[in-house]
């Protein structure tokens, strides 16, 4: 026999094995395949939504657990596609990510946690992942060595994870994960999670950083080069009210309002005191808080529309 | 180094292609010559020890550049000269590593005892440079101090013993000190078995190598990845009220360190042996012993014969009527080279104790089992398991008060109610304990495959090492690696 073939089992087991674990991870099973699936979905969404202009709407998981879109579509007169995705994408990736749906004359309204905000690379745990699950290996410019140890952790499926898939299938007869649920024809998720932790006040310890708003600059002129315009809002967040924070909101707004329109309520810096409009996370809304949320981003949005309307 | 860290793969790759490639070129073109060979691992070594640990590197750096100079000098010297060179080589290695690993023990557990410490001590004895406070006193052990200093310690005193005293070459010290897979945490390698290896060292690439190579990193990534990492985060110390939750997180416990410090020697022999290196098989199988005796034959093999080589041996010298006593401090002493802590020296003193406890008793126990059970090995062993258990309980919480607190929750039989074992089953949702049942029938069966190989008087890991085993851990361990690798436990060591 060949001498090299004795390491035929150990190469096979690592390639069957991560075949196994990469196609858990990103077609049928693990988060991101969800995320993936969430993600084509929203884009045939907004493929099929027709109209002139349209209101695009994107984020982290901060814009797509928050959004009435239906209410905010009736609100406006003008059709409405929630394209929010996951924070831990990161900025530098979810932009890109959705740039291609940006039609002429479309309105971009971008919410992004401060998770995205304050991030000093635009990148997240999930960058790697998502781009490749999305077929673009390396979306949003990661560098090669976290390319690499990302692409190969994307074989990996972990034994944690594949316990819950098992537990899934033996309670409820298939494969769930945080981003299974449907979505309705806006876009928008049509189960709302609840919080099993205690509450606390998210505090924001710093301001927007300096590549979040090179990469927002970058961003609204994209999208203008598509024939859209960018108009940028402060997430709702079930939040501190302490000094450091609003000093931080307000600067983060100040930095955001010189690239674009900005949207919030300049009182409360869109800091809510009230966990119960709130679903699973200081950002997600429940049913009811999305209505309050969607009523306000109407009336903030007419105007700047109607701006635009008479641009034209 | 931390296999579990990416980055040390990351500069294993991105140094070995091109370094590879260049070899393979000069090679073929005949310009290559063997010392590059040496240069290039001493380089690897280098810069994987520097990524791992800046401050460590630097500590390193120094320790082993004076080491050297002070071997050479006295290989050049005879009789009491050589042995006084020795002595304080011993002493400055020794202090080196009881001022980085003991300081704050010493003076806050120790001197503590009978004066108050201001919480401060360690701000108040420093200096200001360049803006920032600069400690006279080590808040952090340097990765790897505790093992290359037991290794240069080794290497000091078989040097003062070789017959044959020819000069030794630098590169080959830096690689016999520093070789990568085991410079961390071991297996801690002595003169007469590693340094004939490193000396005028060659990288032997052949398929034989790879083949054992795989198979032992199979075993000790499954081990490490799967095994302890999984269970690293079940091991929550803070329960000192329910004594089967106290038992069954000592139970997990004495598994995770196991396999958490098994697994991290093996994968160090298997790299070791991609190279051509043979390293000390570290661990035997240690959980299938039926005595203490066997328990420290099989565990942590190299740092045991080290103490019995150059600390017990030494102490007792003709002495042999204070053996036991000896013994005793031995343990002891070895319970402090873990960690600067009570908890490890109650431990250790608990291993020496039961050595003790074994020398005068054993036999005679052994006669009074005989008599009664058919198979009185199954007890040995699950007394022998049982009191490893009981150690473990010591060695993983450093917290005294809690540790005593625990100790009398389990020696007090009415509380081991059903209504606290239901609060044990409970205290999982249906996934951590579906994840942990899991994790444990892989655990028992990697236990039961040693056993069955120490019943039929195999190597220990014969069966685990199989080629139809070993590329099946190999393939779990992708499939079931935790998400989020654990620090090896003996890098705080």
């Amino acid at each position: 026999m060949w001498k090299p073939l004795r390491l035929t089992p150990w190469l096979a087991a690592t390639g069957l094995a991560w075949s196994i674990g990469f196609v858990y991870n990103i077609f049928y099973g693990g988060e991101l395949s969800w995320l993936r699936a969430m993600y084509w979905q929203k884009k045939a969404i907004a493929q099929q939504t027709a109209g002139n202009p349209r209101l695009l709407i994107t984020g982290g998981s901060g814009a797509h657990y928050t959004l009435d879109s239906e209410l905010i579509e009736t609100g406006l007169g003008i059709p409405v596609v929630n394209l929010g995705l996951d924070g831990p994408i990161g900025l530098d990736v979810v932009l890109p990510s959705i740039i291609d749906e940006v039609q002429p004359g479309d309105i971009v309204l971008l919410i992004p946690e401060y998770l995205l905000l304050l991030d000093d690379d635009g990148l997240g745990d999930r960058s790697t992942g998502f781009g490749v699950a999305i077929g673009k290996p390396g979306l949003g410019g990661i560098p090669p060595k976290q390319l690499l140890q990302d692409v190969i952790a994307l074989g990996i499926p972990s034994l944690r994870s594949i316990t819950k898939s098992g537990v899934d299938v033996a309670t409820k007869g298939k494969m769930t994960g945080y981003y299974s649920d449907p979505v309705n024809k806006w876009g928008d998720p049509t189960v709302f999670k609840t919080r099993e932790q205690n509450w606390w006040q998210l505090p924001i310890d710093q301001p927007i950083s300096t590549h979040a708003v090179q990469r927002i600059k970058e961003f609204r002129q994209e999208v203008a080069a598509r024939g859209g315009t960018l108009v940028l809002s402060l997430p709702w967040i079930y939040g501190s009210t302490s000094e450091t924070t609003i000093n931080n909101i307000t600067i983060t707004a100040q930095e955001l309002n010189k690239i674009a329109p900005l949207i919030y309520d300049q009182t409360s810096l869109n800091i809510q005191t009230d966990a119960h409009l709130f679903a699973d996370t200081h950002y997600h809304l429940r049913p009811e808080g999305s209505k309050v949320r969607g009523k306000e981003l109407v009336e903030q949005l007419q105007p700047i529309i109607q701006e635009i309307r008479d641009e034209k | 180094m931390n296999y579990s860290d990416f980055s040390f793969w990351w500069i294993l790759i991105i140094f070995s292609l091109p370094f590879f490639a260049v070899r393979y070129v000069g090679i073929y073109q005949n310009l290559w010559r063997d010392i590059y060979d040496s240069i290039g691992l001493m380089s690897l070594s280098m810069l994987l020890f520097f990524n791992a640990s800046t401050s460590s590197f630097t500590v390193f750096l120094l320790e082993v550049i004076f080491n050297y100079l002070m071997v050479q000098f006295m290989l050049r010297c005879e009789g009491e000269r050589a042995r006084l060179i020795a002595t304080l080589l011993i002493t400055f290695n020794v202090a080196v590593l009881a001022y980085f690993k003991y300081s704050i023990f010493f003076v806050e557990d120790v001197i503590g005892l009978v004066v108050t410490i201001p919480n401060d001590w360690q701000q108040t004895l420093g200096f200001s440079l360049f803006n920032h406070h600069v400690s006279l006193v080590s808040s952090r052990i340097p990765p790897g101090l505790s093992f290359y200093t037991f290794q240069m310690i080794a290497f000091v005193v078989d040097s003062l013993k070789t017959r044959k005293k020819k000069p030794i070459g630098f590169v080959d010290y830096l690689n016999f000190v520093s070789f990568f897979p085991q410079i961390v945490a071991g297996p801690i390698e002595r003169r007469t078995t590693f340094f004939p290896q490193i000396e005028g060292f060659r990288f032997k690439f052949t398929v034989d190598n790879i083949y054992e190579g795989f198979r032992w990193l199979s075993l000790g990534m499954f081990m490490k990845f799967v095994l302890a990492d999984n269970l690293a985060p079940y091991i929550d110390l803070t329960n000192s009220n329910n004594p089967w939750t106290i038992w069954f997180i000592t139970f997990l416990f004495t598994l995770r360190i196991y396999f958490d410090f098994a697994g991290y020697s093996f994968i160090a022999f298997g790299l070791a042996k991609f190279l051509g290196v043979e390293l000390t098989v570290n661990f035997l199988a240690p959980y299938t012993s039926v005595s203490i005796n066997e328990f420290w034959r099989r565990w942590h093999i190299t740092l045991s014969t080290w103490f019995r080589d150059y600390l017990f041996l030494p102490l007792m010298g003709s002495r042999k009527q204070w053996a036991a006593f000896f013994l005793f401090i031995t343990f002891t002493l070895s319970g402090f080279w873990h960690g600067a802590a009570w908890n490890f020296i109650i431990w250790g003193a608990y291993h020496g104790g039961l050595l003790l406890l074994l020398r005068y008793f054993g036999r005679p126990f052994e006669r009074w089992m005989g008599k009664r059970f058919a198979k009185p090995q199954f007890i040995s062993w699950g007394l022998t398991f049982a009191a490893i258990n009981l150690g473990c309980l010591f060695f993983m919480d450093g917290d005294i008060a809690r540790l005593l607190l625990k100790l009398k929750t389990i020696a007090t039989p009415w509380v081991y109610t059903p209504a606290n074992l239901g609060t044990l089953v409970t205290s999982y949702s249906v996934n951590e304990g579906t994840a942990l049942i899991v994790i444990l029938t892989l655990a028992i069966a990697v236990l039961l495959l040693e056993h069955i190989a120490v019943w039929q008087n195999k190597f220990e890991y014969e069966l685990l090492l199989s080629p139809w085993i070993s590329p099946a851990l190999l393939g779990l361990t992708i499939l079931l690696a935790a998400n989020i690798p654990s620090e090896f436990i003996y890098f705080e060591f």
